[in-house]
């Protein structure tokens, strides 16, 4: 009888994975080098050390970061484009505008796509054709034209083609067209059309093309290689694998359908995780999030139990996704980080990662610049017998050479720029927690910080304190928080559709024949993916402005059939909402519909917690488990307590400075905090 | 909290000044600029006309109201010009109609820019905010509607001599009075113009922004009460203002001059100019515009914009990286003489003032950058390139529906001394956004056959200019009519520190191909397909910013064209002048010159003449020994004064097609 279900997060230096026991709710958890080269490797490596037979695993809940990787670091594929001619700036201009904020101002601001395209202009090809807004054929499609830019790319070694064509939202007939001459020149190559998010707008959907033409390829090669892995150790079962939209898709679906929605899928798991958490562990219900993991460190607030989300997810400033989005930002910044001086001699951390292999200086595995992991070890909070539950021996020695080597030039002691860099660290995350504090405009002394990730606990106090936060919570599982974000995320899908006309011209019977027919489809795709229909939540809603305006507004459709007394209700609504987000309606101007939406879910999964003993205030005496010398501020040692996290009990009161040691991560309670245990485990610390 | 503002100010002396702990200070700060941030967004997504939710030709602000009048506290730029002119616009209007006239749920209406608006088509509102019966801040924001009626639909009559063919002037008014619509002054506006319902569902977008952002600071205010939310008000202005004041102090006292040329009035043939003197002492700056032409008879004049958003290019070169408010202008004190250019006086009109605010901006850029500072810039195309279309639409099931349509494309920044100028960027006094293409043809009979860069018309330097838009529109309406807010045709726009000066603007008609084919690569059309208009042509009509000559035999010796008749199938082919270059050609990292070639946006023959660079086409490589020899001894004739780089442009430029597709 399968009874577990696995959730495995790949992080940039560690693989977490939980293993949820659906008899019971039990968790294990285990973390392992993430293998950069093919990350398949680790998560088969997660499953190995979990020991159970895979025949036995109900569900695997999978996020990676295989797309943003290629993404950030523009190590995708060789990507062309195919645009109409007069285009072929489109993506460089960006829509012309500045982003509102810092760089308004900043003669020294470059666009990013110029500054670091995804598709070089070299490769962008402007061809003979041309559409116009009724769809019809203004200029006919030059073949040959089309067959030698072709065959140029072809040349150049290009790996993946976008096509995308003004007005193809009405007629695909020209992007088929080129697409077939595409596949017949470049046979191997991996090919996009508007077909993916047939919406007008050439900007957007040109990016959406493109994005996902540069991570297809990426996506879809280390989805197969998985599912082959899985196979080859005998798991047959279902991956679901995590999307930008906070739901999960089935790995065929993912492939076949939208790769490039997976970009983010492991930070968005975490915000998943601290819904769930608002809602069925913990009081708090506003979320500062913050993870930082090996690599990077990714930020998300949850607002009254809501993960706030974005329409428009960006990679960078004007390259958007196109389709909404949990909004997450990241930084190149974690434990791994490496520290280091850049040509200015200024200190910086990352953004390179000593990564997994070798590792920073203190896992002793060759690597010799000095990483944040042993600045910590430096200063002695992450102790070398307690890393990793003693499974992995670090060495001090190691890491205060490395530290060495950046402190010499700048005639610092190690320990000081130990201290400095954690320091450093701790402003550079707060920066951009205040900043999506501050376009959120939301007071910080109404939030907690939740801090997660490998290395978030041990940051979270520190961060908290400059940001004007008195509270921290630290989960039970944080390294493995995103995977346990990933086991309560449902199924979930969307379809639009373009219908622009007024809502009354299109009356009833034609709005019911398309929600019904995009409710098929929804249906289809779910059960395709194994939800039971009655597990089912399906929501429609039509997108409209009054006649003349350009901004649709999604407002709900209730289910039942569409009747004109519905529709009239909907129409009422619709001039409230006017009325309440812009301060105005218009009654007596038309309505005018452009797009119908049909999204269906599963029921999200319950958050895997136990409670734990209750004890007294005071720890019981076997969970301290060291006292060791640390130094927090670069000069002065003072002895500090080590607690084990497992012997803790609910009720348990420590006082700052002090380090609370859970095997996988380290929690530091920092001078001036008061940590305490509750009921399920979590531990909180309120700041003085 | 970058650390100039943790340089300027700390927690102590915030807590001593403001009695506010730091981070209270920062959140209502943020809360104040939250605040219009939401007002923008508001108005994008509930504005009628493109002008606002595509172009985002607007502005937002919060106002905080003391014994001296109103300080305008946070503001959202959509274009950025708002930013500055509504902190005096605001004091004007309410001075003259008077604070305590004011009551809960009115709003004035004003667009007169002898009373600070920027022009009649931007209409701007006033909102009081009422705290326990205190009058504590004003909201104000302003928008250009599609019509504002008089002569020429859109309102920029480049040919009017007096505002009255400009358009409808409307001193302060209430639009709305102890919150019911004052229907007196909606209809005025309703029915003197020819968009009524735009400008009617533009107006409701308008005010419902207020009562939203109303809402917003209402909730700020119940949270922190209003001493601490004036108080944050204040830190934020003199966070903004100790920040301007830092950079000045930096830079040695002195005078700094400058001048800046406009190509024409639209009537009179002759350039008109701008010259300013910067005195700067201390922490303080003193603009004189004396010195600049008078007021021409043309519609070439600004009215009190200039003493104020020009200020956006001492902006750029002293403090570009903090939100703006009316701090960030305490220290600057603008004289503009009256009958000047500057400072115009009726019954002139202003319908072509955003040349004179790019010059301006411009005169402000080169002066400031000139005193000695960490930032230097070259200058900018100094051109709106921004295109008014219109006419009555003949498309089956819209025929006789009147269209009209702004079309933005990119103008080019100049090159700094970090960076290359950024490339497809309107000018600094804006921060518009281009069309939707798909949006703008469903809307109006229009094609945009072309909106790409043309190939070398970036200016050379070390840091070379962007590139521009050159843009190519087609007409689908059996008749029409096209505007163009356009100059520097006549005047190159020099480079900096040894940089090329940069591409001249141009406009032209194509001839289309039988089948619908407009031939064009790489931005460029061959001159058998063209019909010059206006701009610095050869002897066969070819651009040649350098040696040609302004207006030779062209149709038009203007590129200020209002209501330029065209018809079914014209293709209009707007050339864009490019920004200055910074810093000697010849210095330009060789891998850098190789990139802009391989992407195609550099010829091979532009690269060796303005770069001394010689890439092999073949391999894409740089030739090294061949590139180190041309670069000597182009740098010994450029220390002797017999080199200078080349005017950007590509040269010769193609007569034929076969010429053409051979590049």
């Amino acid at each position: 009888m399968p009874k577990y279900h696995l959730g495995i997060d790949v992080g940039g230096t560690f693989t977490d994975a939980v293993l949820v026991s659906l008899d019971d709710g039990s968790v294990r958890r285990c973390k392992v080098r993430t293998t950069p080269e093919d990350q398949s490797i680790g998560v088969l490596n997660a499953i190995g050390e979990f020991d159970v037979a895979p025949a036995d695993i109900a569900m695997f809940s999978h996020g990676n970061t295989v797309a943003i990787n290629a993404l950030l670091e523009r190590k995708g594929p060789k990507t062309g484009l195919i645009s109409t001619e007069g285009t072929r700036d489109m993506l460089d201009m960006g829509g012309l505008v500045r982003p509102p904020g810092d760089e308004l101002y900043d003669a020294t601001w470059t666009r990013p796509h110029l500054l670091r395209p995804l598709v070089h202009r070299r490769y962008i090809r402007d061809i003979r054709e041309r559409l116009i807004s009724d769809g019809s054929v203004h200029v006919a499609l030059d073949e040959d034209a089309v067959r030698k830019e072709v065959q140029f790319l072809k040349d150049e070694g290009v790996e993946s083609v976008a096509i995308c064509l003004l007005h193809a939202y009405l007629n695909p007939d020209h992007e088929n067209r080129v697409e077939r001459i595409v596949r017949e020149i470049m046979p191997d190559a991996y090919v996009q059309t508007s077909s993916i998010r047939p919406v007008i707008g050439e900007l957007d959907r040109t990016f959406t093309v493109v994005l996902n033409a540069y991570t297809g390829p990426v996506i879809t090669r280390y989805l197969n290689q998985l599912r082959d892995r899985l196979k080859g150790i005998g798991y047959d079962g279902d991956v679901l694998i995590t999307q930008m939209n906070g739901g999960v898709r089935t790995i065929e679906h993912t492939i076949e359908e939208l790769p490039g929605y997976t970009i983010q899928s492991g930070p968005t798991a975490g915000l998943l995780g601290a819904e769930a958490y608002a809602r069925e562990v913990v009081e708090e219900n506003n979320f500062v999030c913050v993870d930082i993991g090996g690599t990077s460190t990714d930020i998300g607030l949850v607002d009254d139990g809501q993960a706030l989300t974005t329409d428009d997810w960006e990679l960078e400033f004007g390259i958007r996704l196109g389709f909404p989005a949990l909004d997450v930002r990241s930084i190149g910044a974690g434990g791994g980080s490496i520290i280091q001086l850049d040509e200015l001699g200024t200190l910086r951390i990352g953004p390179e990662s000593a990564g997994a292999d070798p590792g920073p200086a203190s896992y002793g595995r060759g690597g010799l610049r000095p990483a944040m992991t042993d600045a910590l070890v430096a200063m002695g909070v992450v102790q070398p017998e307690l890393f990793l539950d003693g499974k992995m021996e670090l060495s001090r020695e190691a890491a205060m050479e490395a530290l060495e080597t950046v402190a010499g030039p700048l005639k610092m002691s190690p320990l000081e720029l130990a201290c400095g860099v954690f320091d450093l660290m701790n402003a550079q995350i707060e920066q951009e927690t205040s900043k999506i504090i501050f376009e959120r405009a939301v007071d910080p002394k109404d939030f907690v910080l939740l801090g997660y990730g490998g290395a978030g606990p041990v940051h979270a106090a520190s961060i908290a304190r400059i940001a004007g936060i008195s509270r921290v919570v630290i989960p039970y599982f944080p390294g493995g928080f995103s995977a346990l974000g990933m086991v309560v995320a449902p199924l979930r899908a969307e379809r639009a559709v373009s219908v622009v006309g007024r809502i009354d011209e299109l009356g009833p019977e034609r709005l019911q024949e398309i929600f019904d027919d995009l409710q098929i489809q929804i249906t289809n795709d779910l059960t395709s993916q194994g939800l039971r229909a009655d597990e089912m939540t399906v929501e429609r809603s039509l997108h409209g402005h009054y006649v003349g305006q350009g901004f649709a507004n999604r407002i709900a459709f209730p289910s039942g059939p569409v009747t004109t007394q519905a529709i009239e209700d909907w129409k009422q609504g619709f001039h409230a909402f006017y009325d309440k987000s812009y301060g105005y309606s218009a009654p007596e101007s038309p309505v005018e519909v452009t797009t119908m939406t049909v999204s269906g879910s599963g029921r999200p999964g319950r958050m895997p917690v136990t409670k734990i003993p209750a004890g007294g205030a005071t720890p019981d005496a076997e969970a301290l488990v060291l006292t060791r010398e640390v130094c927090l501020d670069g000069h002065t040692w003072q002895e500090i307590p080590f607690y084990h996290r497992n012997a803790l009990r609910a009720g348990n009161r420590i006082e700052g400075p002090a380090v609370v040691d859970d095997g996988l991560s380290t929690i530091l309670v920092t001078p001036d905090s008061t940590a305490s245990v509750d009921a399920y485990g979590n531990v909180i610390i309120d700041l003085r | 909290m970058d650390n100039g503002t943790q340089a300027v100010m700390t927690a102590k002396t915030i807590k001593s000044d403001y009695d506010l702990d730091f981070v209270t200070a920062e959140t209502i700060r943020a809360g104040l600029i939250e605040t219009t941030r939401h007002m923008r967004n508001n108005l994008v997504r509930s504005a009628f006309s493109n002008v606002v939710r595509d172009i985002l030709d607007f502005g937002v602000a919060v106002h905080s109201v003391g014994d001296e009048g109103s300080e305008m506290a946070a503001i959202t730029e959509g274009c950025c010009h708002f930013a500055f002119t509504h902190q005096h616009m605001t004091n004007m209007v309410l001075d003259e109609w008077g604070y305590e006239n004011l009551g809960p749920g009115d709003t004035l209406f004003c667009n007169d820019p002898w009373r600070g608006s920027i022009h009649f088509p931007d209409v701007n509102l006033f909102r009081p905010v009422f705290w326990k019966d205190e009058l504590a801040f004003v909201l104000t924001d302003a928008t250009h509607i599609t019509d504002i009626g008089g002569p020429v639909a859109g309102g920029f009559n480049a040919r009017a001599t007096t505002f009255f063919e400009e358009g409808l002037r409307v001193p302060p008014t209430l639009i709305t009075s102890g919150g019911k619509p004052v229907r007196s002054t909606i209809n005025l506006l309703l029915e003197n113009t020819r968009t009524p319902f735009e400008n009617l569902g533009d107006l409701r977008a308008l005010f419902g922004t207020l009562r939203v952002g109303e809402s917003r600071l209402a909730a700020l205010l119940e949270r922190y009460g209003l001493d601490a939310v004036k108080a944050g008000a204040r830190y934020s202005l003199d966070l903004a203002e100790k920040r301007m004041r830092r950079a000045i102090e930096a830079l040695p006292d002195g005078v700094w001059e400058g001048e800046e040329f406009i190509d024409d009035d639209a009537i009179g043939d002759e350039p008109v100019r701008l010259h300013a003197s910067v005195r700067k002492v201390g922490d303080s700056v003193e603009v004189d515009y004396s010195g600049s032409d008078r007021q021409p008879l043309g519609a070439l004049m600004t009215c009190w914009e200039e003493t104020n958003r020009s200020l956006i290019g001492s902006k750029m070169i002293l403090d570009p990286r903090h939100p703006m408010n009316a701090g960030a202008m305490r220290p600057f004190h603008v004289l503009a003489p009256a009958g000047s250019v500057v400072m115009g006086l009726p019954p002139a009109s202003q319908s072509m003032h955003t040349e004179v605010a790019a010059h301006a901006c411009n005169l402000m850029l080169s002066i400031f950058g000139r005193m000695g500072g960490e930032q230097t810039i070259a200058v900018e195309s100094a051109n709106t390139h921004v295109h008014v279309f219109g006419g009555i639409d003949s498309r089956p099931g819209r025929e006789g529906t009147p269209w009209g349509q702004i079309l933005a494309a990119g103008a080019s920044w100049g090159g700094t001394n970090t960076n290359d100028g950024i490339s497809f960027n309107i000018t600094a006094i804006f921060n518009i956004a281009d069309n939707t293409i798909e949006l703008l043809e469903r809307d109006n009979p229009v094609v945009v056959r072309g909106r790409n860069l043309l190939m070398d018309a970036a200016a050379a330097g070390k840091h070379r200019s962007g590139f521009a838009n050159a843009l190519m529109v087609e007409c689908l309406g059996d008749e029409a009519t096209s505007s163009h807010l356009l100059d520097s045709g006549r005047f190159v726009r020099d480079g900096l520190d040894g940089g090329g000066a940069g591409m001249t603007a141009y406009l032209y008609m194509i001839k289309r191909q039988e089948d619908g084919t407009v031939r064009q690569r790489h931005g460029l059309v061959p001159m058998s397909d063209l019909e010059p208009l206006a701009g610095k042509v050869d002897s066969t009509g070819a651009p040649d910013p350098e040696f040609g000559e302004w207006c030779r035999d062209t149709k038009f010796n203007t590129l200020k064209l209002t209501g330029n008749p065209i018809k079914k199938g014209d293709v209009i082919f707007v050339i864009c002048s490019t920004g200055g270059g910074c810093g000697s050609p010849l210095e330009r990292d060789p891998e850098a010159v190789r990139l802009d070639v391989w992407n195609e946006k550099v010829s091979p023959d532009f690269a060796r003449r303005a770069y001394g660079v010689v890439i092999e086409e073949a391999t894409s490589t740089v030739d090294e020994v061949a590139t180190k020899e041309l670069r000597e001894g182009l740098r010994a004739r450029e220390s002797a004064g017999d080199w200078a780089p080349p005017v950007a442009g590509f040269r010769p430029w193609p007569q034929t097609w076969a010429e053409l597709e051979r590049l």
